[in-house]
């Protein structure tokens, strides 16, 4: 039987604790107008469509919107930007385009460049301690990303969890000494890589 | 109580195995089965152990070395390798026209034959560093070849790049689960669309290595089991997503997520700074390392001659000893500037086909290191007919040699053409492959009426090359099939 991994059952967890614990009138992801929960976008659309795949040039400006003072001009940004462009997708058919397995190679070179401080996060201090700002961070991403989707939408509270799994999975790592500067990358890549690349478009 | 399991879009995507073992299970297939063939480091094992997915395409040490090198232009085609038939039939008219000595100088290499005086028969026969000429014939001796002769013809104009490229991932199983493609630029052919790779521009050691590492180095900034953790924390946010925008019940978002999110777990082995080194720099292969740093060879009469590899030599014969030995899927060059005609002998065509037979030696060479299968497709878009031959100075590997060069005279790819193989076989028992389409006495060819196009010869050098080492027939029949290959195999093969 295959293990379900333990992040993704905290996930599930977390908002099944949050749905179950949500007032009675109010209903997670169809929301009455009175309740301050959006809908999902584009749930009133008709058909499905097709996917699509970032090209090179998206995936590098998608990444400077997600994250506060990368640039893709300079720093390890620019380094790995020079490494890794060639192998990015180059077509946006997403059946046929190549490359995005390099997507997470490039965010984390720009994800090296961002600054703790610039999204609250301490230098110091243990990953348990700092979780939430970890998260807060990986929210903040998420949102820059997606246009407050993250924090606003419907989904809300799954998307906290996941980040949440993400930062207790560092935190209680025997493998490696997580650091917090280790910890801030990984919600980094994590969050931004789902912006930049898992949205279907 | 019914337990209804929610499903990811990993389980969706990834999914396409018989059976479904546990993380644990098939690491201890995979690399158990790996590590009583290949050595690696344990380190590279165990980075590669903490970034193995759940779900995603298992990686499999399979052995089996896969290459295409394709040609753009058109070369001089009959001065490389030719069959038995074209040899026998060799006059002094076809002789000319091909750019090569003549029957005399025609030595063999299984069931093919090659002009000992010519740049490309030359190398071939002199073989890398590090061998002596009796280690090397051995090697020529396990060595047979075909073809499909007279639908490359399309050497300039629009009709040029009719998608001559294919690959082998992930038909061939392999650790990386991708190939290596090397200066391609030109079209893909269509079944050939969407294959897992990386590209480098120039072949170096350290230009391989760099698409195996991270920048910057992993240091401080991470480590193996921090990218799994952010793998994974992207993976359970992808799941999100998908329920937000119907990722799944898009057509090919399910290949956008997996993807993704399959390299991202690949990616953690990286974080090790010496991975992408260890695979590509020979010295560091512990099968390469006897050759690696040789600087001479010895010749038939058993004396030594100078014989260096250039770095581009040692890039190639680590990515094709990578390929052979199951850590990576296929390798696929592409050489610009092989539009001979008109060119000098001497400073262009020997020197060029020197480059080119030299890669085929260091095939050769990796596939004996890694003891493995290997096949060889070898192509161009077109084809120079040639006014005979002329005397050369040239080097081999640093070995000055006096050679007889094709004097390529006029675009001629609707005379003679033809797609290449060369398969390698550690047990000495190649296939018996055939060359398709017949040729004449002035050395023109004649197509087979059931390969009528390059795309029916690609795909049919791509499911000999395939099956002869073992990989996943059915599955590429499928792809190509789906292309609009309508040809069956056993038409299309050639064995």
């Amino acid at each position: 039987m295959k293990r379900t991994s333990h992040v993704l059952l905290a996930a599930l967890v977390t908002s099944l604790a949050t749905i179950a614990c949500a007032p009675a009138n109010e209903t997670v992801g169809v929301g009455p107008p009175d309740s301050g929960v959006p809908s999902e976008p584009g749930t009133d659309l008709p058909g499905l469509g097709s996917a699509s795949a970032p090209t090179a040039d998206a995936v590098i400006g998608r990444i400077r919107n997600t994250l506060t003072g990368v640039d893709p001009l300079a720093g390890n940004f620019a380094k790995a930007i020079a490494q890794v462009k060639p192998n990015l997708p180059q077509m946006t058919n997403p059946v046929q385009a190549t490359g995005l397995d390099q997507i997470p190679l490039l965010v984390y070179g720009a994800c090296t460049d961002a600054k703790l401080a610039t999204y609250g996060v301490p230098t110091t201090g243990t990953i348990t301690a700092n979780s939430a700002a970890l998260v807060a961070a990986g929210m903040k991403m998420l949102d820059a990303g997606l246009a407050g989707l993250a924090s606003q939408g419907a989904s809300s509270a799954d998307f906290q969890a996941a980040l949440q799994a993400l930062v207790s999975t560092l935190a209680a790592d025997k493998s490696a000494t997580q650091t917090m500067t280790t910890s801030f990358i990984a919600v980094c890549m994590a969050a931004t890589t789902a912006a930049v690349s898992m949205v279907g478009y | 109580m019914l337990i209804r399991l929610k499903r990811t879009h990993k389980d969706a995507i990834c999914h396409s195995h018989d059976h479904d073992p546990s993380r644990r299970t098939f690491l201890r297939r995979g690399l158990s089965a790996g590590l009583a063939t290949v050595v690696f480091s344990k380190a590279m094992i165990k980075d590669a152990m903490a970034a193995l997915p759940p779900g995603c395409p298992v990686p499999t040490l399979a052995k089996g070395a896969l290459a295409q090198i394709f040609s753009e232009g058109g070369p001089t085609m009959g001065a490389r390798f030719i069959g038995d038939d074209q040899a026998t039939s060799m006059n002094a008219t076809m002789a000319a026209n091909y750019g090569i000595s003549g029957q005399a100088n025609l030595v063999s290499i299984g069931n093919l034959r090659v002009d000992k005086t010519s740049p490309f028969g030359a190398t071939l026969l002199q073989g890398p560093p590090g061998y002596t000429s009796a280690q090397w014939q051995a090697v020529l001796s396990r060595v047979s070849g075909g073809g499909h002769r007279g639908q490359f013809n399309q050497d300039d104009g629009a009709g040029s790049d009719t998608g001559l490229l294919g690959g082998a991932s992930p038909f061939k199983s392999s650790q990386i689960g991708k190939d290596i493609r090397i200066s391609n630029a030109n079209k893909l052919a269509a079944w050939a669309n969407g294959l897992p790779s990386s590209l480098v521009k120039t072949p170096t050691p350290a230009n391989l290595a760099k698409i195996f590492s991270l920048t910057p180095a992993a240091g401080a900034f991470t480590n193996s089991s921090a990218m799994t953790a952010a793998a994974d924390g992207a993976t359970a946010l992808g799941q999100i997503l998908t329920r937000v925008f119907g990722i799944d019940k898009r057509k090919g978002g399910s290949e956008v997520l997996g993807t993704t999110s399959c390299g991202f777990y690949g990616a953690a082995a990286l974080a090790d700074p010496n991975y992408g080194l260890n695979l590509f720099t020979p010295a560091n292969v512990p099968a390469l390392a006897g050759i690696a740093a040789a600087t001479t060879s010895t010749d038939g009469a058993g004396n030594t001659i100078t014989n260096t590899f250039s770095t581009q030599e040692l890039a190639l014969l680590a990515a094709f000893y990578q390929s052979g030995a199951g850590m990576a899927g296929g390798v696929f060059i592409e050489y610009f500037g092989r539009d001979y005609h008109g060119e000098d002998p001497q400073a262009v065509i020997a020197p060029r086909d020197i480059e080119e037979a030299r890669a085929i030696v260091m095939f050769l060479a990796a596939c004996d290191k890694a003891q493995s299968r290997g096949a060889l497709i070898y192509l161009s878009n077109g084809q120079a007919i040639a006014a005979g031959a002329q005397q050369t100075a040239n080097t081999i590997g640093g070995n000055a040699v006096t050679l007889n060069s094709p004097i390529a005279d006029g675009d001629a790819g609707g005379s003679y053409n033809a797609g290449l193989i060369i398969f390698y076989d550690p047990a000495g028992s190649p296939p018996a492959a055939r060359f398709t389409g017949s040729v004449d006495l002035n050395g023109n060819v004649k197509i087979d009426s059931k390969i009528a196009s390059s795309k029916d010869a690609v795909a049919g050098l791509y499911l000999s090359a395939l099956q002869h080492i073992g990989a996943d027939v059915g599955k590429a029949t499928a792809a190509m099939q789906k292309a609009g290959i309508a040809r069956t195999p056993s038409d299309l093969m050639l064995f």
